[in-house]
C-alpha cells in the first residue's frame, strides 16, 4: 500500500467515526431496548471512570470498557484521539476554518511556547478535585463535552431549522409535491419527533466555540494542551508499542513533517517523535516525498540526553526537556491552588433553600451523591421523549453545572418511560422499572389558588386532575358550591394535592392552562429521600 | 445586479406582471383552494336512533373479528357506507401511554378489524390521533401502531401544520376550531372511542373522543367543557361509530386507575349518531343520560335522541 494513502484512510475513517457518533445520537430516543450501544461513548473515557470512581466512593460498572481502550492505546498509541474522538473530529473540521495556515504550535513574543504540560496538570486537577467530591471532569472530559454539545445544542439547532425551512415551504403548495415526501423521510430518520430546544443551551455552545476557537493558535491546541482524556491516553502510551520510526539515511530534514504535524509532536528536525502525543493520523506519510518515516510495533527508542540538549534553547526548537517533567513548584502550585478552588465549586445557591428548583430525573441518586456520580453527557437529557431535561446552569451551584433538571413547565415526566433511568452510563440515575418508577418520589405539587381557576375564578377547569398518572390520583378535587366574581352562587370542582400520592411528574404544570407560569407547580419532595410514604 | 440597477417603469411592470402570474399559476394548482372550498356542513342524521350492540363471549382477537364482521353487517353492510377508492379516516383514542388492558386506550384488535375490513372494501384507511402524552409512546404501547401495520393502514402522527380554522355554525362556546387537514378531507369518518370515566366530563364517549382531531390549546376547552363538546360536534362530521366498550374504565379516568377500576364489558356499539351511541353507552356505567350536560345539551340542540325508551336498541351476541 502507498503510504500517502494511509492518511486519506484515516480521514475516511473519522468521517465515519463521526457519522456513527451522530447516528448513535440521533438514535438515542425512545426505542431502547438495550442501553450498551447507546451510552457507551462516555463510557470510553478513563478519566471519567476514575474521577466517577473516586468522587462516588464506588467503583463504577463502566470503567471496564475505558481499561479496555487504555490497553488497546499501549498497543496501538493515541489512535483514539486521531481516529475516533468526536471532539477532535469536530477540532479537525474547525481547525480548516479557524487556523488555514496550519500553524501547529503557539508563539508569543517571538517564542514557542511548550502548551503540552498543561493537559497533564489539568488532568491532576480534575483527580484531585474528585477527591474532594468535585466532578469537573465531567466539564471538560471531551467524551461528555462533545455528547453534551452535540445533544443539546448542535443537534437541536440542526433539527429546528430543518424543521423551519419545511415549515415554510409548506405554504408554498406547489413545491409540496418535492419537500413533503423529503420531509416526512428527513423526519422519520434524521430530525426529532419533536421540537426540541434546551434551556441555557447558548451557555454550552458558547463554551464549545471557545474550545473551538483556540485552534487559531496552534492546530488541536484543546488535544495538544488541554484534554484530561488525552493527557491519560498520553501517559499509557509515551512507552508504547507502536511508534513512527524515521529513517536518518533517507531524511533530508526538510521538516515538512514537522510542520504538518498537527498536534506538534514530532522534533528534532524530523527525527523524533513524542510518542505519548503522536495521534497515529500519518499526516507525515504523506508530506514526507523521501519515504523516510514508517510506523512499526516495537519499543519506543529512548530519547538521548544529547540530542535533547541540542534541541534547548535552540531558535525555533520548541524545549522538549519540559515535555513531562513537572519542576516540583509547579507540581505544589497545581496542588495549592486546586484547594482553593474547591470552596468556589461548593458556593450553592441550593444549600439555602433547599434546591427548591431542582427537580432531578426519577431514580436519581440523593442530591450529594447525585453530582457526584453525574459526568454531565447529557445522554438523559438527549433521550427523555418529553424535552423535560435541562441542563442546569447555575441552579445547582458551579458545583452542578450542566447536570439535568426536569422543568415541568417545558416538560413532565412521561409515565411509563424510564429511559433516561435506562441509558445514564454512571449510577447517577439509577436504572428502575416501570412498575417502580409509579412509586418513585422526585418531586411534589402544589396550588397556587390565586392562579388557579376554578379557585380564583370560580370556573371549572381540574384538567390537572385529569391528567395526574398516579394510579389513584395524586390530584382530587372538592365539588363544592362558591361565590363567583359576580357574586352568583356556582358549582365548582376545586382541586388539591394529596402530597402522600404525588410522585411529582410535573405532567399538572405543564398542561396548566393558566397562561405564562403554571397554578400548580412541583417543587422538590416535601419528604426527605429515603423514606417511604406509601 | 437586480438591486443596484435603476429600474424603468416598463421593467417594472414586466417584472410585477411576472410576480403576480406566478402566484396566481401556483394558486390555481394549490390545496390551497380546498380550504376556501371547505363548507361546514352538519352531517347529523338526527332522526337515527338506532344503535346497534354488539356482545362477545371473550376478548380474544378472533372474537372482536366476529364483534365487527357481525356489528357491520347489522348496519346493513360495509359496502353500504364505504366505496371503493374512498379516502377513511379512523379515530381512535390513543391518548395515554398505557397498555390496552388498562382501558385508556381503544383497543388494538378492534382497532384492525376495522381497519381491515375498510381496507378489504376498497379504501384507503388513515389512523391518527393528537395524543396527550408523546405520540410515539402512546402509538406503540397502546398496540395500535402493530395493529394498524398488520391491517396495512397509514398511522401518521399528529403535524402542527395540518390544523385549518373551521368556524362552527350557532356555536354554544367555540366560534372557531383548528380542526386536522384530513379530517377536513376525508370521505368518510369513524370515529372510534372508548367509554371511559372522565372527571371533568363524567364520561367520555364519541363526542368526547374527537377533541384528539383538534389544534391549539386544548385545555382552554376545559372552562367550557360540555358546550365545547357539543360544539366539536357540530362542527365535524362523523359518519361512523363504532364504540370500544370491550373494557370500560369506570373510575379514575381518563389516563389513570387500577385494575380493579377496568371493567370487562365485552360489548361494541354501532352507530351512526354519536349523541345517541353515547346516551345508550352511559347504561354501562348505571349512569343516566341526563346526568351528563354535553348530552343534555346535544340533545337540546336537535342533534340526537338520547332517551333510552326512544331508541330503536339492536343487540347480538357472538
Amino acid at each position: 500500500m502507498r503510504k500517502p494513502l494511509w492518511s486519506k484512510i484515516r480521514a475516511f475513517a473519522q468521517l465515519l467515526f463521526w457519522l456513527l457518533f451522530i447516528t448513535i445520537l440521533i438514535y438515542t430516543r425512545d426505542p431502547i431496548d438495550n442501553p450498551f450501544i447507546y451510552n457507551l461513548i462516555p463510557k470510553l473515557s478513563v478519566h471519567l471512570g476514575i474521577v466517577s470512581s473516586i468522587a462516588g466512593r464506588k467503583l463504577i460498572g463502566s470503567l471496564y470498557i475505558s481499561i479496555i481502550l487504555l490497553v488497546l492505546t499501549f498497543i496501538l498509541g493515541r489512535f483514539f484521539c486521531g481516529w475516533i474522538c468526536p471532539m477532535g473530529i469536530t477540532i479537525d473540521a474547525a481547525d480548516r476554518v479557524f487556523n488555514g495556515k496550519k500553524k501547529n504550535f503557539l508563539k508569543i513574543n517571538n517564542k514557542k511556547i511548550n502548551i503540552k504540560p498543561i493537559k497533564y496538570l489539568i488532568f491532576l486537577f480534575s483527580i484531585i478535585l474528585s477527591i474532594a467530591g468535585i466532578h469537573i471532569a465531567g466539564i471538560i472530559d471531551p467524551l461528555s463535552l462533545s455528547f453534551r454539545t452535540y445533544g443539546t445544542v448542535i443537534y437541536p439547532y440542526f433539527d429546528s431549522t430543518v424543521k423551519l425551512i419545511f415549515d415554510g415551504l409548506y405554504y408554498i403548495p406547489v413545491l409540496n409535491v418535492i419537500t413533503e415526501p423529503v420531509y416526512s423521510v428527513l423526519k422519520e430518520y434524521v430530525l426529532d419527533y419533536r421540537y426540541i430546544m434546551f434551556s441555557g443551551h447558548l451557555t454550552i455552545f458558547f463554551f464549545f466555540l471557545f474550545l473551538l476557537l483556540l485552534s487559531i493558535f496552534a492546530r488541536r491546541f484543546w488535544c495538544q494542551s488541554l484534554c484530561p482524556l488525552g493527557a491519560a491516553l498520553a501517559l499509557t502510551s509515551r512507552r508504547g508499542l507502536f511508534n513512527r520510526k524515521v529513517d536518518p539515511q533517507k531524511c533530508i530534514k526538510c521538516k515538512a513533517c514537522v510542520n504538518d504535524c498537527r498536534i506538534n509532536a514530532i522534533y528534532n528536525e524530523g527525527l523524533e517523535t513524542l510518542n505519548g502525543e503522536c495521534i497515529k493520523c500519518f499526516e507525515c506519510l504523506k508530506s514526507c516525498e523521501y519515504d523516510a518515516i514508517s510506523f512499526k510495533f516495537g519499543m519506543p527508542v529512548k530519547i538521548s540526553k544529547k540530542i535533547k540538549n541540542a534541541d534547548n534553547g535552540t531558535n525555533g526548537i520548541i524545549n522538549m526537556e519540559e515535555d513531562f517533567d513537572f519542576s516540583r513548584r509547579s507540581l505544589l502550585m497545581s496542588l495549592l491552588s486546586s484547594v482553593l478552588i474547591i470552596p468556589v465549586f461548593k458556593i450553592k445557591p441550593g444549600y439555602s433553600e433547599d434546591h427548591l428548583h431542582l427537580i432531578r430525573p426519577p431514580g436519581a441518586q440523593p442530591e450529594d451523591k447525585f453530582i457526584n456520580y453525574c459526568i454531565r453527557c447529557g445522554e438523559c437529557m438527549k433521550v427523555c421523549p418529553t424535552n423535560a431535561l435541562h441542563p442546569a446552569i447555575m441552579e445547582a451551584g458551579l458545583e452542578g453545572i450542566f447536570t439535568p433538571r426536569l422543568i415541568p413547565r417545558l416538560g413532565y415526566c412521561e409515565k411509563n418511560c424510564i429511559l433516561c433511568t435506562k441509558i445514564c452510563p454512571t449510577d447517577a440515575i439509577k436504572e428502575l422499572k416501570v412498575k417502580d418508577k409509579e412509586t418513585t418520589i422526585f418531586g411534589t405539587a402544589y396550588f397556587i389558588k390565586d392562579l388557579c381557576i376554578p379557585w380564583a375564578e370560580g370556573i371549572n377547569c381540574i384538567v390537572c386532575e385529569e391528567m395526574c398518572p398516579t394510579k389513584t390520583k395524586a390530584i382530587r378535587f372538592l365539588d363544592r358550591t362558591v361565590l363567583n366574581k359576580e357574586g352568583k352562587k356556582v358549582r365548582v370542582k376545586l382541586p388539591y394535592v394529596i402530597e402522600k400520592l404525588c410522585i411529582g411528574c410535573g405532567i399538572c404544570e405543564n398542561k396548566c392552562p393558566v397562561p405564562g407560569k403554571a397554578a400548580v407547580r412541583v417543587m422538590t419532595p416535601k419528604i426527605a429521600p429515603g423514606i417511604n410514604r406509601f | 445586479m437586480f438591486f443596484t440597477k435603476k429600474i424603468f417603469r416598463k421593467d417594472f411592470i414586466k417584472y410585477s406582471l411576472k410576480i403576480i402570474f406566478t402566484g396566481l399559476l401556483s394558486y390555481l394548482f394549490s390545496p390551497v383552494k380546498k380550504l376556501f372550498a371547505y363548507r361546514n356542513y352538519n352531517n347529523y342524521n338526527a332522526d337515527n336512533k338506532t344503535v346497534y350492540v354488539v356482545r362477545g363471549a371473550d376478548l380474544r382477537k378472533r372474537t372482536i373479528e366476529n364483534m365487527v364482521k357481525k356489528g357491520f353487517a347489522g348496519i346493513g353492510g360495509i359496502n353500504r357506507y364505504i366505496k371503493r377508492g374512498m379516502k377513511v379516516v379512523i379515530k381512535p383514542n390513543i391518548g395515554f401511554n398505557s397498555k390496552p388492558e388498562m382501558a385508556h386506550t381503544t383497543n388494538p384488535y378492534l382497532v384492525e378489524a376495522v381497519a381491515k375490513m375498510c381496507i378489504e372494501a376498497g379504501a384507503k384507511v388513515k389512523i391518527f390521533d393528537r395524543t396527550v402524552h408523546t405520540p410515539q409512546l402512546c402509538y406503540r404501547r397502546s398496540g395500535i401502531l402493530k395493529a394498524a401495520k398488520n391491517a396495512g393502514a397509514e398511522i401518521e402522527y399528529i403535524d402542527n401544520r395540518k390544523f385549518r380554522t373551521v368556524t362552527v355554525r350557532n356555536p354554544l362556546s367555540q366560534r372557531t376550531l383548528r380542526v386536522y387537514k384530513d379530517i377536513i378531507e376525508a370521505d368518510f369518518i369513524i370515529n372510534m372511542p372508548i367509554a371511559k370515566d372522565h372527571s371533568s366530563s363524567t364520561l367520555t364517549m364519541s363526542m368526547k373522543n374527537l377533541m384528539g382531531v383538534l389544534g391549539g390549546r386544548r385545555g382552554w376547552f376545559h372552562l367550557s367543557l360540555h358546550k365545547s363538546i357539543v360544539d366539536f360536534n357540530k362542527a365535524m362530521p362523523v359518519n361512523l361509530v363504532i364504540l370500544d366498550a370491550l373494557r370500560i374504565l369506570t373510575d379514575h379516568g381518563p389516563g389513570s386507575g387500577t385494575p380493579d377500576d377496568v371493567k370487562e364489558t365485552k360489548t361494541i356499539v354501532f352507530g351512526t349518531n354519536p349523541v345517541t351511541v353515547d346516551a345508550y353507552t352511559t347504561g354501562l356505567f348505571n349512569i343516566p343520560p341526563e346526568r351528563i350536560e354535553y348530552l343534555k345539551l346535544a340533545a337540546r340542540e336537535g342533534m340526537g335522541e338520547i332517551r333510552r325508551n326512544k331508541m330503536i336498541i339492536k343487540t347480538v351476541s357472538v
